[in-house]
């Protein structure tokens, strides 16, 4: 069987595979497949693009908002779930959309097909509300426009580590995460006590706890088909080269080598005898006074070194220029600043020191 | 065009004129009466050693990569080649010709020598052989299959064959 799933990964239909176009189209055809009821009322987020943290959500559960879009903008509820494949969130007290379920779906009680469905909401369309006091004691509840997480703190509620949520410009207000609620022990869960107990102490520094016949390798499996790059049972030429370190100072071969290079540098001509330029330079001049098509001039007056040597000094010049330019503009700056402090420190003299 | 003259330059002002380039590679590589090069692969520092071509490392044994590449060295050559200097280059890699040495010296091809030609094209004076064969043979076979009746008959009208005269 295993190699039939392994086929159905490779060849089978994976929807992240294809261009966002198609994709939206797949989700168009499944949500048209599901029954009205199931369907979402808001689209699916791709799972990359999902939310993970609690900066990115802002709320958690159990949180008291403001809901400023809508029909119920204005009330203030308290966030009841976080919907995490479409980033949005439940509230206690929302907008609904009424919805027909089958029967096999009702809840207790119900007797119609007709059900009342909360709506989610955006991040956006909430704002998160907490409380501040006042200097004679009294409460007094906020609604943060905008929210800023720095610092981060271990949270005992949450078991790990949670940003400060803080108000954006106020930063001095923190708006707390709300308590969650506690997870009850089911019958086969272990206390937190005894997995808090230590049952394990080493005796020795020299001997390993270790059982007999263990190593690493006990853990591969032996029969694998594809070895592992890091786990290889033969060597290459390459990669041993790769793993014996270079050999200090250079060896015999490479000293030899170096030194064969160097001689052959020396042995090269750098500069051009005058009977060999006298014997290039004479066929060139046949050549070129023979000519008489106007456009090969135009050619050998565009490849003439002599323009990009001219060229070349023209953009030294220019950058030359520019950098003395620089400097003076830095000389003037520094004169400008100096009067501008002189002129200030005048009128603080007179007036004081005055922002407006 | 007009064939009035464009250029009128000294040796050493038309060097001056040739492509940085150009004038690099002539610098190290001086011109054939000065300096020979192999056609061949030799050791790499011999003397005579082409740096067009992939020759032997005279200690390892290796093969070394030519000084200029087989793009660099074409690039040099069609250079030279407009400056009129082509035939001062030492020899490219794998005898590489352009321009009109290189289809000067192409070998023609077989097919256009001797098209080999559809099958039907083939065998057609054969078969046409064969059918005069068969039709100059084909009273002969007549007769065998039809009997002396159909011989005397053939002689008969060969007898009464009427002509003009």
């Amino acid at each position: 069987m295993s190699s039939l799933r392994d086929l159905s990964k490779r060849y089978g239909a994976n929807v992240d595979r294809f261009p966002h176009y198609l994709r939206k189209m797949f989700e168009q055809m499944s949500k048209k497949s599901q029954l009205p009821a199931l369907r979402p009322d808001a689209r699916i987020v791709e799972e990359s693009k999902r939310f993970t943290k609690p900066s990115q959500w802002k709320v958690q559960v159990g949180d008291r908002v403001l809901i400023t879009r809508g029909k119920l903008s204005g009330t203030v509820t308290k966030v009841a779930a976080l919907h995490e494949a479409s980033n949005r969130i439940y509230l206690e007290q929302s907008e609904t959309r009424r919805i027909i379920a089958p029967q096999a779906f009702w809840q207790p009680n119900q007797d119609s097909h007709v059900l009342e469905y909360p709506k989610t909401y955006h991040i956006n369309d909430v704002k998160v509300v907490g409380t501040i006091v006042e200097e004679d004691g009294t409460e007094r509840d906020i609604a943060a426009d905008k929210l800023v997480f720095k610092g981060a703190y271990f949270d005992q509620d949450y078991n790990k580590m949670m940003p400060i949520r803080r108000i954006k410009y106020n930063e001095h207000i923190v708006i707390p995460w709300p308590k969650p609620e506690p997870v009850e022990d089911c019958e086969f869960s272990t206390p937190r006590e005894v997995t808090e107990v230590r049952t394990h102490y080493t005796d020795s520094i020299v001997k390993l706890d270790t059982p007999e016949g263990y190593s690493v390798e006990t853990f591969r499996n032996p029969t694998a088909k594809n070895w592992s790059k890091w786990n290889k049972r033969y060597l290459s030429k390459s990669d041993i080269k790769k793993l014996t370190p270079p050999e200090m100072p250079l060896s015999e071969t490479k000293k030899a080598m170096l030194a064969d290079k160097l001689k052959i540098k020396e042995q090269q001509i750098t500069e051009m005898s005058p009977e060999v330029l006298e014997f290039i330079g004479g066929k060139v001049a046949q050549h070129l006074n023979s000519i008489t098509d106007p456009n090969f001039k135009q050619f050998v007056d565009a490849n003439d070194p002599a323009r990009f040597i001219a060229k070349k000094a023209k953009k030294a010049e220019e950058k030359k220029a520019l950098i003395e330019n620089n400097k003076e503009n830095y000389k003037l700056n520094e004169i400008r600043k100096r009067v501008e402090q002189k002129h200030k420190s005048k009128s603080v003299k007179k007036h004081g020191n005055k922002i407006w | 065009m007009s064939s009035k003259k464009l250029f009128d330059l000294t040796a050493k002002q038309a060097f001056e004129k040739l492509p940085s380039k150009l004038q690099r590679f002539f610098t190290r590589y001086p011109p054939a009466p000065f300096r020979e090069y192999a056609s061949k692969q030799t050791l790499h520092n011999a003397p005579d050693a082409n740096p067009f071509i992939p020759n032997k490392h005279a200690v390892t044994g290796a093969v070394q990569d030519s000084v200029y590449s087989l793009r660099r060295q074409s690039d040099l050559y069609k250079l030279a080649y407009k400056y009129g200097i082509a035939d001062l280059m030492p020899t490219l890699r794998n005898d590489k010709k352009l321009f009109t040495e290189k289809y000067e010296t192409k070998p023609t091809l077989k097919g256009v020598l001797r098209p080999k030609g559809h099958k039907w094209e083939r065998t057609y004076d054969e078969r046409q052989k064969q059918i005069q064969d068969a039709l100059a043979n084909a009273d002969n076979l007549l007769v065998q299959a039809r009997g002396s009746k159909y011989r005397k008959r053939l002689e008969r009208r060969k007898n009464e064959k009427t002509t003009w005269y």
